[in-house]
């Protein structure tokens, strides 16, 4: 089920809630979470019953081997008990994932959730005995298919809190606040982006300039808030059933380097990435020096290219990022500051390039987005720009047509996404600083009836496919 | 709980004034209202137009097209060349087998067809698909012979209305009418003006759940077959290209898939004979050279889905099911 659907926001999403809260109300705390599981599963195959079984697998698995770790065993040694969990959960992983089979919808989150656990359960800083708690950590629907990657400590505390368990309604409020923000990034914004990149990409055999930079803007702006609308989305459910769910995004396009760019950007996987990757490579390199913490975080991040598929695209892009940050290290250790601007120019460009090899379907696909940028194409220079090319003809530019409206329209929107970027508030700032006044209200609901007439469209959310 | 109030309230207000809006100026006369008496819409009356195109029409026509939207660019100019009969495009938008069986009756209260060529869309069957609100409204109704007061009945809520292309058609049709030159949308035999691409595919959402076939319509389409044959007319049944994003959408769900193969094999058991254009042959055309959206193909590959079918040129796409 979508959140940008009118079932969901209409029927499922009212019926969830008044049925949790009214069960906890009546005291029925297993009723209210058995109610909360059910309706996470009605949630997760809404279209389809196909994944079903792998999520209960996944679940079943690493509960029981979560749970034996903190039980007496004679048949398996505790390490070796862990192990066969980590094997388990990046097996099924990986068979998904590269084995050409129909990935189950939102596997590798509730994967990566689920590995968390479990190492922190053998580390001994999480425990779970209830099976019913563990299907509330790992089905809360919110969560479940694209994140944010929670971890148990923050979650079950929040779900087993007794002020959690009524109805509040300044976090029911922020809940609205934050959920409409995410739904006019998704509808309104992403969606806009989304038919000026798809043409470009899946659809023409080669761009100039202009259109190679129009249609590369345009998926960078069209991921963006696509990912940052549903995780926004997802915390104001969150809020809704008074949960605060960790933040994904912190205004990464204002970033100076691209260790900013990662500590802002799909944080929760970074964090992911970081504490149960990174440190872990590190620890087992014999001596810890500058060159093997690079090398840590160069297969860090070459491993968090390959989670997102299999293709060479994705191998690709792990590397140019693990290779970018190896050098943004070392030119860190060399104590060397770049103007602002720069900074952020040359960051801002190297995402923007390295998206359209993570976008495109196929390396040759990249090259041809990355050719039009680099003016290896030329450039079609529009009739209202100029009235001639003249003698920048033999520079490879031609006249192309006048500008259509929706050409128009990407200018607009252009300049609205850079404006958002440098000049608003972020989702994480606003958050903040909600309050319920009745101005916010209006805005809101101005908000929630143009998304409402926008949703009458099939639009899936990018990370669905990861 | 001011906030929540406030909320709501303005949610409410702005919906009624932008739905409002919409119904008022009906810019797809959908239901036939026109209260501010507007000369043209976005999509212009359809049945109204062509119906009077076809009662008052000049020429000997031999050969008609049906369908719904997307049947209308099929050019008549391209039957004629490929059947050497002449012809007139009656679809119109949302066209269910009440339409046909309709134009069928009225064509012939006027001419002696030979060939009548019928594009189905997935939905035409459904139980869930109501008849156009404008069938009633318009002339066509009178050829029906059986007009049940239930079938008459639908909501002020239509899908194609809560969109905000919806919302800018409105406006659109406002400025058009108030300060522009409105023009009609059909020529002469019924073709569509040609417009340029699509900027962009759209995957349109239709309501197939629950789809169950509408045995009325069977019926409606078993007495075309016999009139057809009475009259010596030449059928030819296809099921309208859809894009390849809308067939995934389809086999991505094994309910809907079935309902998908029941609406071909009942249109194959009705007719005996049907060309099939909604299988993944259609890959090799899934660009927006060949579509305008996901169920509406433009003017060059009607041609092509015509010439498939009448043997001139052989594509690699389309299958003939038989029964």
């Amino acid at each position: 089920m979508l959140f940008n659907s009118y079932s969901f926001i209409f029927a499922f999403l009212p019926l969830a809630l008044i049925g949790y809260f009214t069960l906890n109300h009546l005291k029925q705390v297993s009723l209210a979470k058995t109610w909360l599981i059910a309706a996470s599963l009605y949630f997760y195959t809404f279209y389809s019953f196909n994944n079903l079984p792998i999520l209960a697998m996944s679940l079943l698995m690493n509960y029981f081997i979560g749970h034996s770790l903190h039980s007496e065993l004679k048949w398996i040694s505790k390490q070796n008990l862990f192990r066969f969990g980590l094997v388990f959960n990046i097996g099924l992983l990986s068979f998904f994932k590269y084995s050409g089979f129909l990935l189950p919808l939102g596997l590798s989150f509730f994967t990566l959730q689920q590995v968390a656990f479990l190492i922190d359960s053998y580390e001994g800083l999480a425990e779970e005995k209830s099976f019913l708690d563990y299907a509330v950590f790992v089905c809360f629907f919110p969560t479940l298919i694209s994140g944010p990657i929670v971890h148990y400590q923050l979650l079950m505390p929040q779900i087993a809190s007794k002020d959690n368990k009524r109805f509040n309604l300044d976090l029911f409020s922020t809940g609205i606040f934050v959920f409409c923000m995410g739904l006019v990034k998704k509808v309104l914004i992403s969606e806009a982006f989304a038919s000026w990149a798809k043409p470009g990409f899946d659809e023409a055999t080669s761009l100039d300039l202009l259109a190679a930079w129009k249609t590369s803007l345009s998926y960078l702006f069209q991921l963006y808030y696509d990912f940052s609308g549903y995780t926004d989305m997802a915390i104001g459910i969150g809020y809704m059933f008074n949960v605060k769910l960790p933040q994904n995004f912190n205004s990464p396009f204002r970033s100076k380097s691209i260790i900013e760019f990662w500590s802002r950007w799909h944080m929760t996987l970074s964090q992911f990435i970081n504490t149960y990757l990174f440190t872990p490579i590190v620890r087992a390199m014999p001596k810890i020096t500058f060159k093997s913490t690079m090398f840590a975080t160069f297969t860090a991040m070459f491993i968090a290219g390959i989670w997102h598929g299999a293709g060479m695209t994705f191998v690709v892009y792990g590397a140019l990022h693990g290779f970018a940050l190896v050098v943004n290290h070392m030119w860190k250790k060399r104590k060397k500051k770049l103007p602002p601007f720069m900074a952020w120019f040359l960051t801002f460009n190297f995402i923007n390039i390295t998206f359209v090899v993570f976008r495109a379907k196929d390396l040759v696909g990249a090259i041809k987005v990355l050719k039009g940028m680099f003016g290896f194409t030329g450039v079609v220079v529009p009739k209202v720009i100029v009235k001639s090319v003249g003698p920048l003809k033999d520079f490879g530019f031609k006249m192309g047509t006048y500008l259509q409206p929706t050409d128009y329209a990407l200018i607009f929107m252009l300049f609205g996404a850079f404006y958002l970027i440098f000049k608003a508030k972020s989702s994480l700032e606003l958050e903040k600083e909600f309050k319920p006044e009745t101005k916010v209200a209006v805005a809101c609901g101005l908000a929630f009836v143009f998304c409402f007439f926008g949703m009458n469209r099939i639009t899936e959310f990018i990370y669905f496919n990861f | 709980m001011r906030f929540i109030i406030t909320f709501a309230l303005t949610s409410f207000l702005l919906f009624s004034a932008l739905y409002g809006l919409i119904l008022a100026v009906d810019p797809y006369n959908k239901f036939g209202f026109n209260l501010f008496n507007f000369e043209t819409k976005a999509v212009d009356f359809a049945r109204e137009n062509k119906f009077n195109q076809v009662e008052h029409g000049q020429k000997d026509y031999t050969a008609f097209i049906m369908g719904s939207s997307s049947a209308h660019r099929y050019l008549t100019k391209e039957l004629n060349r490929l059947t050497g009969l002449t012809s007139y495009n009656y679809s119109t938008q949302s066209a269910t087998p009440e339409d046909y069986i309709a134009m069928t009756r009225h064509i012939l209260t006027k001419y002696k067809p030979k060939l009548i060529l019928i594009a189905f869309g997935f939905e035409e069957l459904s139980t869930q698909t109501k008849t156009d609100d404008m069938f009633y409204s318009s002339p066509l109704k009178n050829y029906l012979n059986e007009v049940s007061e239930e079938d008459k009945s639908t909501g002020l809520f239509n899908n194609s209305y809560l969109t905000i292309e919806a919302i800018a058609d409105s406006f659109k049709v406002i400025w058009v009418n108030v300060f522009g030159n409105p023009l009609h949308a059909y020529l002469e035999d019924g073709d569509q003006v040609v417009e340029p691409l699509a900027k962009t595919l759209k995957v349109t959402q239709f309501g197939y759940a629950g789809f169950d076939i509408d045995q009325k319509r069977v019926a409606y389409l078993k007495t075309l077959r016999d009139l057809a044959e009475k009259n010596n007319i030449r059928l030819l049944i296809f099921t309208s290209p859809l894009s390849l994003e809308h067939l995934q959408r389809i086999q991505s769900d094994p309910a809907l898939m079935a309902s998908h193969e029941l609406f071909k094999s009942t249109l194959v058991d009705i007719f005996g004979t049907v060309w099939d254009f909604q299988n993944m042959s259609i890959a090799p055309y899934n660009s927006l050279e060949y579509f305008r959206d996901s169920n509406h193909p433009t003017h060059e590959f009607s041609t092509t889905v015509l010439e498939q079918m009448l043997g001139k040129e052989s594509a690699k796409f389309g299958k003939l099911l038989k029964k």
